[in-house]
């Protein structure tokens, strides 16, 4: 080793300092620019009446205590979207409350309905409920963020959809779904989900689910249009979303849920 | 042996950084696909490729456009299903999606007809989820205790549906539905 290249310990604590100030420096004033760029395109407020600068601001309602239980939404899905056996991009859950618990099933996604299922509670049951489930498409969606090749995405309107093209199947965002919303296709090898029926909506048409839903429970809108009956009901304010403790910012509400359903 | 200079290590880092630099442009612009969005993170063709998809079901409009010179039309069932409780239901969701039945204007299957009672048995069934004032069809086969029965009579009556529940006097078992309903479409006729 060169002496002369040594330092003494004075100029190499100078030189740390000096150092650590510049990065720190750096980075402080770094962020706020690229924030500001952010707060432009960052997310709209749902409900806003078209003050953000989106066309179209969609959204899903779903009111419990119009559910039947029929499953003709799921099977509409299915046969709409190619959905294979025994897997779904929708399905209905039955809770039962009784006097020892919760208990919650789902006999083949609700498919066939639950006319058939043997265990009907009748004596037990203090109340029971049929819950619909399907993508919430958040707006601040975990699966989103968790896809290690962009293949996932929240399009502009406020569709979280799947690029399966890109996908490579590594399931991270089957995982990442707070819901369980997602799942691998074993027929196409990547993975899927509900999309809100993206190739109806941009036709004008309705989601497949809430055209077969015999009751009305299910109900797709346009935030943005005042008329719409998922605007009216946004607004009145009486719903929940599932699982809010996982800040996922969902768009599909629930018009009178229980607090039991997770 | 020689030494290497005083700032070699700077040399050396700086050329393995701009050596990765290099390598990550140059292997990014081979994968990278077009139409990638790289402020969004995704290939926006793929909302193209998602939008061409073809609709399966038609909804109720589809529908009332057939067979119109024929007697029985299925302008005829959207008459009556318009009249009677069912007009919120969709065509599709018990006789099966439109492009099962129809391709380019021309009929390439049957719509399915369920006539058996498990179709009316899937939304009417006695099930214990079902809401409140949602008809139920309490069949002449089920036993029920007195107060369950009790309590699905004062649900029944509160919701105005009270004749829904008297069939547990008159349905036997292993009849179908339609054998008094005449017509699935109005089922009050």
């Amino acid at each position: 080793m060169n002496p002369s290249d040594q330092t003494d310990r004075r100029s190499f604590l100078k030189m740390v300092a000096a150092g650590a100030i510049t990065t720190t420096v750096l980075m402080v004033y770094r962020p706020e620019s690229s924030a500001k760029a952010e707060g432009a395109s960052s997310v709209p407020i749902p409900g806003d009446g078209g003050a953000s600068k989106l066309k179209h601001d969609y959204a899903y309602v779903i009111r419990i205590d119009r559910c039947n239980g029929s499953g003709a939404c799921v099977r509409a899905c299915s046969a709409e979207n190619n959905v294979p056996e025994g897997l779904f991009r929708t399905w209905i859950e039955r809770y039962v409350k009784t006097g020892e618990g919760i208990y919650v099933d789902s006999p083949n996604g609700g498919m066939n309905g639950f006319a058939e299922v043997k265990d009907n509670f009748k004596e037990e049951a203090l109340s029971s409920w049929f819950v619909p489930k399907l993508c919430n498409h958040c707006r601040n969606p975990p699966c989103v963020q968790v896809c290690p090749v962009g293949a996932t995405f929240a399009s502009e309107e406020g569709f979280v959809l799947i690029d399966d093209k890109h996908c490579i199947g590594c399931a991270a965002c089957v995982h990442g779904c707070p819901y369980g919303s997602r799942f691998m296709n074993h027929e196409t090898g990547v993975a899927d989900k509900c999309t809100w029926c993206y190739h109806r909506v941009k036709r004008g048409q309705q989601p497949a689910c809430v055209e077969a839903c015999p009751t009305g429970a299910r109900l797709f809108g346009d935030l943005n249009d005042p008329e719409s009956e998922v605007t009216k009901l946004f607004a009145e304010d009486e719903w929940l979303v599932l699982k809010p403790e996982m800040h996922t910012e969902s768009y599909c509400f629930y018009v009178g849920l229980p607090r039991e359903v997770i | 042996m020689d030494l290497p200079s005083s700032g070699a290590h700077l040399v050396r880092l700086t050329g393995l950084y701009v050596i990765g630099i290099v390598g990550f442009v140059f292997v990014r612009s081979a994968v990278e696909p077009e139409t990638w969005s790289r402020e969004d993170s995704y290939r926006k063709a793929a909302l193209e490729d998602l939008a061409k998809r073809p609709s399966i079901h038609g909804g109720n409009d589809s529908c009332v456009g057939c067979h119109q010179d024929e007697e029985g039309t299925h302008q005829d069932s959207m008459d009556e299903l318009m009249d009677g409780a069912h007009s919120s239901l969709s065509c599709e969701s018990c006789h099966g999606p439109l492009a099962h039945h129809v391709s380019d204007d021309r009929k390439i299957g049957d719509a399915r007809i369920d006539y058996t009672r498990m179709l009316c048995l899937n939304c009417h069934g006695n099930l214990v989820s079902l809401p409140a004032a949602f008809p139920k069809m309490i069949l002449g086969d089920e036993h029920l205790s007195p107060a369950r029965e009790a309590e699905l009579l004062k649900a029944a009556k509160a919701a105005g549906k009270e004749k829904f529940y008297r069939h547990k006097k008159k349905v036997h078992f292993g009849m179908d539905c339609t054998e008094c309903h005449l017509s699935p479409h109005d089922p009050e006729t």
